[in-house]
């Protein structure tokens, strides 16, 4: 779902915190989806835990969604039902909502998140709005062609970034307007050479502008830089992402930029932000070569439990290396025992670079760090589908990017004792590490 | 096929919403399952038809109606002739197409499904059916109905 739906579905959780709805409730979420663990991410926020996923499809049923088990529907009935709330954010809510109340689960337990009745006259009003903004964003910038990237995702925008130039060539484009709606995305462009960047303050205007060039589709010249963009309904194609090799990179590659399938995109020239990131290495006591990055923050696939962490800082300490945690914000705290680091994210590349070493959760950070000459090991929950694959199927670096020294594992939670020995191996193989370490010296 | 849309103005777009106010009167259209049949692809349509029982029983809907205005569409009707739960509707083509220009704009319900391939411009869908090994039985199940899974039409269904 876009921010603005998003910033709307939380309102209601609000509201239902506010009437302690769901206090002594067990929370329950019907469909593992993105929206599904959208949902769930946001309830996590607000300290709300979801105690499963329901769903019909017994392939779902094996799995994970968000970290939250899915279990089939009729297994609610195990629980005690009063206890029982089940939450709904789906196209197919009405149906759900049928099949609960069939087993005998009452109207009061079950919320439907997403809009079930679609006003026509706030659609109107909001293509208005868009046609304000694209006027005026015309005129200050007196060009003729808008691109828009309506999420927060800065993979996105990184792998966006890696086809830019290319496809500008491609298309003779000379003057455009680069619209994203969050500082961290504006931060990844900084990284290419992407031009008339805007942000958007208020992310709801995305919505309004994409609402205007629906209504007026061939004479607004407005593209939206994603495969399928979920509020522009009549490209239906998200829902055959994974699907027999249509991967991440792949949908955007083809569906985005019309580039052949082979193609591959360029990663940035990191050079430029060496002198600030020495700094940082100077104030920070970093040593280039045995510093390790931790990254365990990802806002879509799993998060792992601190005690795995600690117990990898721990060793790594042991073994002599420097160990840093990445954190974006506030809310993101350091692993003990880390040194905090919370960095634009267009020096991350170049600190992961002159680090060395680099170990994280799948996020848009590991697209963005993905060209460095750094040893990376990269972590995906084994259990989680990301549409019709699972995660690493869809994400995989190596596959998006054709990244050199890098390690992808998909883990199991019930086996992290193996996946810390895994990933302490990848790590501390002492010959990389000194080639690791020449590298960054010729690079100098 | 040739399609010369007009995305224009609001009237028309306020126009469209009338006349889909007045389908769902014109039809006695509750919350029935609509499959509109655009011609765009055979292959695709007749796909959705074949599909559009399971759609209805796995989302529990007692009734469909199948809307279309061209010949070739109702050579894909056979399969569903016998059912008394599924209405078929041969309509005007002009209003088909509003009806098309009017979701391309607005969402207005939630249980139709149009089976464009390639309309509006934004629709590249009938790309990745020419581009990749994917079938339009495939196609249907995942992105027309969104079951998340390809599945055997069960044999009461075909």
């Amino acid at each position: 779902m876009y921010d603005e739906e998003l910033r709307r579905v939380g309102k209601k959780v609000d509201n239902l915190i506010k009437e302690n709805f769901f206090s002594k409730k067990q929370v329950y979420m019907f469909g593992s989806s993105n929206d599904t663990k959208q949902v769930i991410q946001l309830l996590n926020e607000r300290k709300t835990e979801v105690v499963c996923v329901l769903d019909n499809d017994v392939e779902q049923q094996k799995g994970l969604c968000a970290g939250v088990p899915v279990i089939a529907v009729p297994e609610i009935l195990k629980m005690e039902k009063e206890r029982i709330c089940v939450l709904i954010y789906s196209v197919h809510w009405f149906e759900m909502k049928n099949q609960l109340l069939q087993l005998g689960i009452h109207e009061g337990q079950v919320i439907v998140l997403c809009q079930t009745e679609m006003d026509f006259n706030d659609y109107l009003e909001e293509a208005q709005r868009g046609q304000e903004i694209y006027e005026q964003l015309m005129k200050e910038y007196n060009c003729k062609q808008i691109f828009l990237c309506p999420y927060t995702g800065t993979g996105d925008i990184y792998l966006i970034g890696t086809f830019w130039e290319k496809y500008l060539r491609k298309k003779e484009i000379k003057d455009y307007i680069f619209i994203v709606i969050s500082g961290a995305c504006e931060k990844v462009t900084r990284l290419f050479e992407i031009k008339n960047v805007v942000v958007f303050k208020r992310k709801e205007d995305a919505g309004c502008l994409i609402r205007y060039y629906m209504m007026h589709r061939d004479s607004v010249n407005l593209k939206l830089l994603n495969d399928s963009w979920r509020q522009n309904h009549v490209n239906p194609i998200e829902w055959l992402r994974g699907y027999k090799g249509l991967d991440f990179r792949t949908m955007f590659c083809r569906y985005v930029f019309d580039f052949p399938a082979n193609m591959f995109g360029s990663h940035p020239d990191i050079s430029r932000f060496q002198g600030e990131v020495g700094i940082i290495f100077e104030q920070n006591k970093l040593e280039r070569g045995n510093t390790v990055v931790i990254a365990p923050y990802s806002n879509t696939l799993m998060e792992l439990p601190d005690a795995f962490w600690l117990d990898i800082v721990d060793e790594l300490k042991k073994k002599g290396y420097v160990v840093c945690t990445n954190c974006a914000g506030e809310k993101e705290k350091e692993i003990e025992g880390t040194i905090r680091l919370s960095l634009p994210l267009q020096y991350v590349p170049q600190l992961v670079q002159q680090a060395g070493f680099f170990i994280g959760v799948r996020s848009g950070l590991c697209d963005i760090i993905s060209g460095t000459h750094a040893r990376k090991v990269v972590l995906y929950d084994k259990h989680e589908r990301c549409n019709n694959c699972s995660s690493y199927e869809y994400f995989s670096l190596k596959k998006t990017y054709l990244c050199s020294e890098l390690n992808e594992i998909e883990i199991d939670l019930n086996e992290l004792e193996l996946v810390k020995r895994r990933v302490m191996d990848l790590i501390c193989m002492s010959k990389n590490n000194e080639c690791l370490l020449s590298e960054y010296i010729d690079e100098e | 096929m040739e399609a010369e849309y007009i995305w224009k103005d609001t009237e028309k777009i306020k126009k469209n919403y009338e006349l889909w106010e007045e389908f769902q009167i014109r039809y006695a259209l509750e919350k029935d399952v609509i499959l509109m049949l655009a011609n765009d692809n055979l292959e695709f349509d007749l796909g959705a038809v074949t599909y559009l029982k399971t759609y209805m029983k796995r989302n529990l809907k007692d009734k469909a109606h199948i809307f279309y205005f061209s010949d070739k569409s109702e050579k894909l009707l056979d399969c569903i002739a016998d059912d008394a739960r599924i209405a078929v509707h041969r309509i005007k083509e002009e209003e088909f197409k509003s009806l098309y220009e009017l979701y391309s704009f607005y969402k207005f319900y939630n249980n139709i499904f149009f089976t464009y391939t390639d309309y509006p411009k934004d629709n590249l869908l009938g790309r990745i059916l020419r581009e990749t090994d994917i079938s339009e039985r495939e196609a249907v199940c995942l992105a027309l109905y969104k079951f998340r899974k390809v599945i055997e039409v069960e044999a009461d269904h075909v």
